[in-house]
């Protein structure tokens, strides 16, 4: 199934050398270490870049299939471009490819001393599993982490802009500075009931992936939530704050979804 | 060296001539810019003044861009060189990009690019004749010195972006390359 779709992405990208990342039901990242440009970017990482692709879905329609990749890749790289714009940090836009769906992005994130990518999923794991001392996983480290995850997320929020699939590994650590990635489900929404869901969806994946430990770092990611709602570069944060906070309350009582039907 | 070669990794076959000039005089850019509005095979060059290029990456997408679209024949342009300049711009209207990225009397810094297979140094000794300076070596801290900062701002709407003014030539680059990307969609 994979050899299929990188036949498919290598028409488009010749002479570039593809390494399979992740693979999810809409796209499939790769790494690369060709830059397809320029071989000195203004990046951190020189020599390391990241292409996501959307295949050809089969049983779509051609034409229906051609529309909805060119609409979606569009919408994500608008998102990351708002978002570099913003200061918020997310992988910024190297290239894009609508048509063919593909979208060349910088690549972050450091490895840990265990080799994994440091996403915060897999650093907590790290903390949890390999130096499985509790201490440390309740320690200042992990917590500071937290608070600056609630911090960004708070940001996005207060941006009026929903991330739409909130989990540890959809967050990297670049050197303990938290970078949100894949904004495939992304959308733009003030309403309170969107952002609740954005955090729900958070405290389910934090409760599924770090079950021990869970209470505490959902408390400090809503602390930095809080902390940034209250800082004097957004107005009228802490209004918003406590409309969002008591839709998750609310949300939490019901799940994600908003009626029970279908 | 005081042309680049620039070979994109995707397309080796199509290497692409890049060089820089500076100071050079005003009647000899009038002169250029009729030239080319009269599409004289002399002058089949892409000339760009230096006040909107933010840095090599910046040029070097537009002509990634460029020679792409115009191995897929998605040119919107006449000819490559048009398009070289077209793919810079945010806007999607060619005569506002050539208004505003191609050669300008006023700015005496001059960015000419040829996509071609003659030899470069024949192109480099024909394109010395033309502009009538030598040119000089091109990088992104000479790039810095030769741009206009609030112009930049302006054509690619970022007066209301936050700029870090220490990286501020690399902050530019993303975000021009971004609406570059973006443009028209």
């Amino acid at each position: 199934m994979t050899d299929h779709i990188i036949q498919q992405v290598q028409v488009h990208l010749p002479n570039i050398p593809l390494e399979v990342v992740s693979q999810g039901a809409e796209a499939l990242v790769f790494q690369t270490s060709v830059h397809p440009y320029y071989s000195k970017p203004c990046l951190p990482h020189q020599d390391k870049f990241i292409i996501k692709f959307r295949p050809r879905k089969p049983y779509r329609h051609p034409k229906i299939d051609a529309a909805i990749t060119k609409n979606r890749t569009i919408g994500e790289v608008k998102f990351m471009a708002k978002l570099t714009k913003l200061g918020i940090k997310a992988p910024s836009v190297i290239l894009a490819d609508f048509p063919n769906g593909i979208i060349w992005m910088e690549y972050l994130g450091k490895k840990l001393p265990n080799g994994d990518v440091s996403s915060l999923k897999n650093w907590l794991w790290y903390y949890e599993k390999v130096l499985a001392d509790e201490s440390l996983c309740l320690g200042s480290e992990v917590q500071q982490a937290c608070i600056n995850v609630g911090l960004l997320i708070g940001k996005l929020h207060l941006n009026d802009m929903i991330h739409g699939d909130l989990t540890s590994s959809n967050i990297l650590l670049e050197d303990s500075e938290p970078v949100l990635i894949d904004f495939g489900l992304s959308s733009y929404s003030g309403m309170a009931e969107d952002k609740a869901v954005d955090l729900y969806v958070l405290e389910r994946a934090m409760l599924s992936t770090h079950s021990k430990y869970s209470d505490h770092y959902v408390k400090w990611l809503l602390q930095g939530y809080e902390q940034i709602h209250g800082s004097k570069e957004f107005r009228s944060g802490g209004k918003k704050l406590v409309e969002t906070l008591r839709k998750l309350d609310e949300v939490r009582l019901r799940g994600r979804k908003r009626s029970m039907l279908g | 060296m005081t042309y680049q070669e620039v070979k994109l990794p995707q397309f080796p076959e199509t290497p692409v001539f890049v060089s820089l000039f500076t100071g050079v005089s005003e009647d000899t850019l009038n002169t250029i810019k009729t030239e080319l509005v009269a599409a004289n095979k002399d002058y089949d060059f892409c000339f760009l003044n230096t006040n909107h290029v933010i840095s090599l990456e910046h040029l070097y997408h537009s002509l990634y861009k460029s020679v792409l679209n115009h191995k897929n024949g998605t040119m919107r342009a006449k000819t490559l060189h048009t398009e070289i300049i077209f793919n810079l711009s945010p806007i999607n209207n060619i005569m506002d990009a050539l208004r505003r990225f191609g050669v300008d009397p006023e700015c005496p810094d001059v960015i000419a690019i040829k996509v071609t297979d003659e030899p470069f140094e024949e192109v480099y000794k024909h394109l010395r004749k033309i502009v009538g300076a030598e040119a000089v070596e091109i990088n992104d801290r000479v790039l810095e010195g030769l741009i206009n900062v609030p112009k930049v701002k302006k054509i690619y709407k970022l007066n209301d972006a936050k700029l870090d003014e220490q990286h501020l030539q690399q902050l530019l680059t993303r975000l021009a390359i971004g609406a570059c990307i973006l443009r028209g969609n």
